[in-house]
């Protein structure tokens, strides 16, 4: 019968192109993911695997010595570490920021606004030497420091400065966008049901901006995590105390240690993508009722 | 609980959007604020609930002046007009969130904020949906969810925003009739906004007509629809038929036809505006009886009273409506004269001190 043998070829026709394929009113899934996965290899995986096979040469007891050494434990605990701290600073202050960039209208307001874009655009060594001369023992803010005991510039909590900086705009533009398009209502609401200013954050303004804030923290945090060039001019660069990851990738490299560097890098690759995946599977959760 | 305004007024930046309200709800009634876009109704109910402040005036409620109270003391229950639910919170904890943020010593226990949470989504008849979230509910069941939520803090007093405004028409019929019965049960004092004539009549026991920032009338359903104060609430409610006109000697002139206008016996000659119902006007071939002179041009057919619809003098369109069986009975058809006779007129004459003209 003619009839059902073309129902058993459009069967076979919707199998072949699998369940995942939904029918959609725009054309073209095939040459789009065709295209997205041959970007993706040639731009990042090929990369990323020829990362993962140079540091094999050494063998796994070989690589395993390598990123044991002190001074390289030192280095990626600084990193991960200041880069934890500038993530936490700048989720809170950068929500701060996009709070008062929503709600209030001010003078300047667009300047402040631009200005939040600044650590983007900035070189980041122009950045690194700014807040050396401003934050060193001599410097304007240093030297107010200086009476208290506190040294900024050239130790972690020069890099920790450094990191802020360049992580604020991450926080602040996404959060933005959500803070914007929270309805006034929700809060009136909450404050016609008796609650007070506070449960009104803490219960209804915070839980519905919590995943973008999230999102703004592991973007912030991932890319403090591989900042290099605005750290190395504060960080005055001591092994085992104020030298950064990074760094210490550049110097194997110097040192024609190809294969130690990319050990180095494979560490740092997978304990950023752990971090990276534990955040987004928090993120799940805070928008569970999304879906 | 009753609610007192006295001389409330209120602007935004140079627009007035109050000027001067007086207006009194007594303990159990049930208030329609009905006015277009930009009357003020809305203004003045979040006025009433606390969320706006008023820039002169006082409210009172129970006779107690709660001006400086802000939303969180005033203990009113506000229903927004796109709901406001919590997005991250399940039906239940929306329900239970007024109870949830009480101080610690007036706090009821978990087990009883739970009987209390059910029992209201049971009155709203949505317990079996208690952990959805409002994301995954229809535009109706939102509506009941933030009705509940606002009755859990037990308020004397429920204030709705366009309460049915983005519903469908079946959906809001059945809300409609279920509010009502339980505004009588529970004992509040409510205060609904609305833009439908339609619902505020059939609503509320008392509607308050809006607009420009001040009230027009206030009357029951019937008073508003039988004796409008002015052309402006006229136009507002229900369908009518607007004439340009000439009030001369006590006698309104429309086209041809002169009727009686003894409220206006002392006006000699004055340019006047008149309105008369669809169902007002008695139909019957021209040349038969006295009349406004129109042509036939549609008969709409729907219903057990027939809308017709004519042309008058200068390309006028008059409608009417007739019952079934008068309309048989004179055997017209479209394109045939007529006469149209009013049989209840309401003329305005322009310069009275009547506001919209």
């Amino acid at each position: 019968m003619p009839g059902s043998e073309q129902q058993g070829i459009r069967a076979l026709g919707g199998w072949l192109r699998g369940p995942w394929k939904k029918p959609s009113v725009l054309p073209g899934f095939g040459p789009t993911l065709g295209y997205t996965i041959f970007y993706l290899s040639l731009v990042v995986l090929i990369p990323l695997a020829a990362l993962l096979w140079r540091p094999a040469e050494l063998g796994l007891s070989g690589m395993i010595a390598e990123v044991t050494a002190p001074r390289v434990l030192a280095a990626l605990r600084l990193s991960f570490g200041t880069a934890l701290i500038a993530a936490c600073i700048n989720a809170v202050f950068g929500l701060i920021v996009a709070w008062v960039l929503v709600r209030y209208d001010f003078p300047f307001k667009r300047i402040i606004d631009a200005a939040v874009d600044l650590p983007f655009a900035l070189p980041t060594a122009v950045a690194g030497i700014a807040l050396t001369a401003l934050y060193a023992p001599n410097g304007w803010i240093g030297q107010l420091l200086e009476p208290w005991g506190l040294k900024v510039a050239f130790t972690p909590l020069g890099i920790a400065v450094a990191l802020t900086f360049i992580g604020l705009p991450f926080v602040v533009r996404t959060v933005e966008p959500v803070l914007q398009d929270l309805d006034n209502e929700i809060e009136e609401a909450a404050a016609s049901l008796g609650a007070t200013r506070l449960q009104t954050f803490t219960r209804v303004l915070l839980p519905a901006i919590l995943p973008a804030l999230l999102t703004g923290f592991a973007l912030s945090f991932a890319r403090a995590v591989g900042e290099y060039g605005s750290v190395i001019f504060i960080a005055g660069n001591m092994p085992m105390k104020s030298e950064i990851a990074p760094l210490l990738i550049v110097i194997k490299l110097e040192q024609f240690n190809y294969a130690g560097a990319a050990a180095i890098a494979v560490v740092m690759l997978s304990a950023s993508f752990a971090m990276l995946l534990v955040i987004n599977i928090i993120q799940r959760w805070a928008q569970r009722w999304g879906q | 609980m009753s609610i007192e305004i006295s001389g409330i007024k209120k602007r935004f930046g140079s627009f007035q959007a109050l000027k001067g309200i007086d207006l009194k709800a007594d303990r159990n009634e049930f208030l329609a604020l009905l006015g277009p876009s930009g009357s003020g109704k809305t203004t003045l109910l979040r006025i009433i609930a606390g969320l706006e402040f008023p820039d002169e005036g006082s409210i009172r409620f129970q006779g107690e002046d709660v001006a400086t109270r802000t939303a969180r003391d005033r203990k009113v229950g506000f229903v927004f007009q796109h709901y406001a639910l919590f997005r991250h919170m399940s039906v239940f904890e929306n329900v239970a969130f007024g109870l949830r943020v009480k101080p610690r010593h007036t706090r009821p226990p978990e087990a009883e904020i739970r009987d209390r949470v059910m029992r209201l989504l049971g009155l709203v008849q949505l317990d079996w949906l208690a952990e959805r979230y409002p994301g995954q509910l229809s535009g109706g069941q939102r509506q009941r969810v933030a009705l509940a939520r606002a009755l859990a803090i037990e308020p004397e007093v429920l204030l709705l925003d366009e309460p049915f405004g983005a519903l469908d028409a079946k959906v809001r019929k059945e809300l409609r009739r279920w509010l009502r019965t339980l505004h009588e049960e529970m004992g509040l004092t409510s205060i609904f906004v609305t833009h439908d004539q339609e619902e505020a009549l059939e609503l509320a026991d008392r509607v308050v007509v809006m607009n420009l920032g001040e009230i027009e009338q206030v009357g029951t359903p019937q008073k508003i629809y039988e004796e409008p104060s002015s052309p402006y609430v006229f136009d507002f409610i229900g369908n009518t038929n607007r004439f340009e006109c000439r009030v001369v000697a006590g006698q309104v002139e429309i086209d041809d036809w002169r009727g009686p206008a003894p409220e206006h016996a002392g006006v000699s000659a004055a340019k006047a505006l008149a309105y008369v119902r669809p169902h007002d006007l008695f139909l019957r071939r021209q040349g038969e009886g006295p009349g406004i002179a129109a042509r036939v041009r549609h008969v709409f057919a729907a219903g057990p009273t027939l809308r017709i619809e004519c042309e008058g003098t200068g390309g006028r369109l008059i409608e009417a409506d007739v019952p079934r069986h008068a309309w048989t009975a004179l055997g017209l058809q479209p394109g045939d004269l007529v006469a149209m006779e009013p049989r209840m007129i309401k003329v305005f004459v322009e310069g009275e001190g009547v506001p919209g003209f």
